[in-house]
């Protein structure tokens, strides 16, 4: 069965159209990247996603493991899986990074009937995982991003996302602002977190990102619509060429 | 209480009390002092809204109901029922407990030999010499209700610290208003000397219990010698019938330090004035402030630094909650005069409003006479960060959680600050209980 299935999405903010028609579908095992101009509308779609409520989604289906997404609290989608890996992670003050996850961990558990972790389970988890992103222990306990920089905010993210692990994580443009060092701890942490059951939807400016994980499928935004969809020697011609002649395509089209 | 006596204005009832007070007193320099208070408050009565510092707080709300003066040994608290109020019965502490105003000595902890600090009972013996030494030294008599209290105080005590000694468990001074069978008037006045190079933490806590209202105005003053270091809380958790009126007057000596901690956490109405006055060089003064208010609370922090010599430093934090249909007021005054060059002063009064019901009124205030000095100072007020609340939902965290999660951290900032250990828990607990 296909995990995420989108269908023909439309959604706006104050009345302005952002998505026109989206529809896309992700398999278990996929990784999926969404490439496009500024302003095309690719974080709007993964905000939409995630349950962001300044968007209004004026038409169109969404349906996660057979369920319909789009009627579902953003806290209830995260417990049935989704995880939106942020583009600008909020400083939370005052609330460790520890004391964070530990709520989150168990209220997802406590959705799907686990008994709550107590601490030594919990430190045992956090352990595992903090060596596969290679984040620092004294970061986790300051208060949860604030004063991180901004490596320190994604790699947290890319943490967050291994201690919860989503069925899909959809990763929104996680490699702004990092240097090369960043970028690849960032992505090997990805790596290590993709297997046959999970899924993850990249999206992303550049095609740097996507040297180190390599998608199955990329496809590229422009103006709401996902105007063309191919293998990752996509992302190479679309680095190549710009996007320009995407553009001009898909006012041809139109 | 019949309907003739209830008629009875309180300014009345005041003019009867001081005179009731006056025939059991005999002519001394400390009498004398009271009566030029009595004076001054008989002049200029209780203020008013057209007064600068009184421009949001209405004291008519609170002056307008028929109290009755507390008669001495009339409530007694077991130690049970005593045990029963917030924060009552912590271990390792010195306590004092008034109960009504007036101090019930057989529920006090006090240190068994005298090396460390004394307690005067001020009630017993108004001719003392420390009575006459330290009444209204520091205390500002501009003030109509601190003049009031400097008349007419019911019960006090002053706490001595000698020099150089280093108080080995907190001094907590309760405060408990029980009104079951009448309201009251509750005047306490408490004085607490540091000799130079000694160190106490001293924390002053208010709980109310009954049916009727009370108004307890009550006023501390605080003398740091040289080289002290104080660390003082005041901790305001009355019920929503309790209106509190207080004044703290803090004077200190060189290279002196005073960590103040005012948490507001509940009581249907408070005005708080704390004010500093930096006699000599290398002072720190840190103000924490923490309030939340829900329903109608109404509470007013005024507060004031005078920085009046070089070299001293002042930090402010005061954080407020507002919810329900509650006003909060706050004015931080800091003056650098003329002399104080190399003053640090920092302010700051940031609120989260829960409800488009609240109000807050902010005013930071600063007059700055010298030339050389570090000053900041900022005030904001603002709803609660919905992108914060969108991020704990997208982690799986419900909103409702999401948002206790994030004003308890908000809180606690001002609770992690107290260095009282023995207080930080119950009050996490409380705030928790009273953001749910």
């Amino acid at each position: 069965m296909s995990m995420l299935i989108i269908n023909e999405l439309h959604a706006s903010i104050e009345e302005r159209e952002i998505l026109k028609g989206i529809s896309l579908t992700v398999n278990p095992g996929e990784v999926h990247a969404i490439m496009g101009p500024n302003g095309s509308g690719k974080s709007t779609l993964a905000s939409v996603l995630a349950g962001r409520e300044t968007y209004e989604v004026t038409s169109g289906s969404v349906a996660f493991d057979g369920k319909d997404l789009l009627d579902m609290a953003p806290e209830e989608r995260a417990r049935e899986g989704m995880f939106l890996a942020f583009q600008y992670p909020v400083e939370i003050p005052g609330v460790s990074t520890t004391n964070f996850l530990k709520t989150a961990v168990n209220e997802k558990r406590k959705a799907v009937g686990l008994a709550p972790l107590d601490a030594v389970q919990f430190m045992k988890m956090m352990k595992e995982k903090m060596s596969l992103v290679q984040i620092d222990q004294t970061l986790l306990s300051r208060s949860l991003n604030e004063g991180f920089s901004g490596g320190e905010k994604k790699r947290n993210e890319i943490f967050q996302m291994a201690m919860l692990e989503p069925r899909l994580g959809i990763l929104d443009e996680t490699d702004s602002g990092l240097d090369i060092d960043a970028l690849r701890l960032v992505a090997n942490g990805v790596n290590k977190l993709r297997n046959k059951d999970n899924a993850f939807v990249v999206i992303t400016h550049y095609q740097r990102l996507l040297e180190y994980i390599v998608p199955d499928f990329v496809h590229v935004m422009y103006n709401g619509r996902l105007v063309k969809s191919g293998g990752k020697e996509l992302a190479l011609e679309l680095e190549d060429k710009g996007y320009d002649w995407i553009k001009e395509e898909a006012h041809e089209m139109a | 209480m019949n309907t003739l006596e209830s008629a009875i204005q309180l300014p009345v009832r005041i003019e009867q009390w001081w005179h009731a007070q006056q025939k059991k007193e005999s002519a001394s320099p400390v009498i004398e002092r009271m009566q030029k208070a009595y004076a001054s408050f008989k002049t200029h009565g209780f203020p008013h809204v057209k007064m600068e510092d009184w421009k949001y707080t209405d004291v008519r709300k609170v002056t307008e109901y028929p109290y009755a003066w507390p008669v001495k040994n009339e409530h007694r608290l077991s130690r049970e029922y005593f045990k029963s109020f917030l924060l009552a019965g912590l271990k390792d502490v010195y306590r004092l407990v008034f109960v009504n105003g007036y101090l019930q000595e057989d529920l006090s902890i006090l240190p068994g030999g005298d090396n460390q600090f004394t307690v005067t009972h001020l009630g017993d013996d108004k001719g003392t010499d420390h009575y006459e030494e330290y009444l209204g030294r520091v205390a500002n008599m501009d003030t109509p209700f601190t003049a009031l209290n400097t008349a007419l105080h019911s019960d006090g005590v002053l706490i001595h610290i000698k020099k150089n000694a280093e108080v080995d468990k907190p001094v907590l001074v309760y405060y408990v208003a029980l009104t079951d069978n009448d309201l009251y008037l509750i005047q306490p006045r408490n004085i607490v000397i540091t000799e130079p190079g000694s160190k106490v933490q001293f924390a002053e806590i208010f709980v109310s219990k009954g049916v009727e209202p009370s108004l307890t105005n009550v006023v501390t003053e605080i003398k740091a010698g040289e080289g002290s270091y104080v660390d003082y809380s005041r901790i305001q958790m009355e019920e929503n019938r309790n209106f509190q009126i207080s004044y703290t007057g803090i004077e200190q000596q060189k290279n002196s330090r005073i960590d103040t901690h005012v948490l507001c956490l509940n009581g249907a109405f408070i005005r708080n004035d704390l004010h500093f006055t930096l006699q000599g060089s290398n002072c720190t003064s840190i103000m924490n402030g923490l309030y939340i208010l829900d329903d109608e609370q109404f509470l007013d922090n005024h507060t004031r630094v005078d920085h009046a010599v070089p070299n001293c430093m002042s930090d402010q934090l005061y954080k407020g909650i507002l919810n329900g249909k509650s006003t909060g007021v706050f004015n931080g005054k800091i003056i650098v005069h003329p002399d104080a060059q190399k003053t640090n002063a920092y302010q700051r009064n940031v609120n989260v409003l829960l409800s488009d019901n609240a109000t807050i009124n902010t005013k930071p205030q600063l007059e700055i006479f010298a030339d050389d000095v570090r000053c900041t100072h900022g005030a904001t007020a603002g709803f609660i960060d919905e992108e914060a609340i969108f991020y704990m939902q997208a982690r799986g965290i419900s909103k409702e959680e999401a948002r206790k999660l994030l004003m308890n951290a908000y809180a606690n900032e001002i609770v992690d600050k107290m260095n009282v250990e023995a207080l930080k828990d119950p009050l996490r607990e409380y705030i928790a209980q009273k953001l749910k």
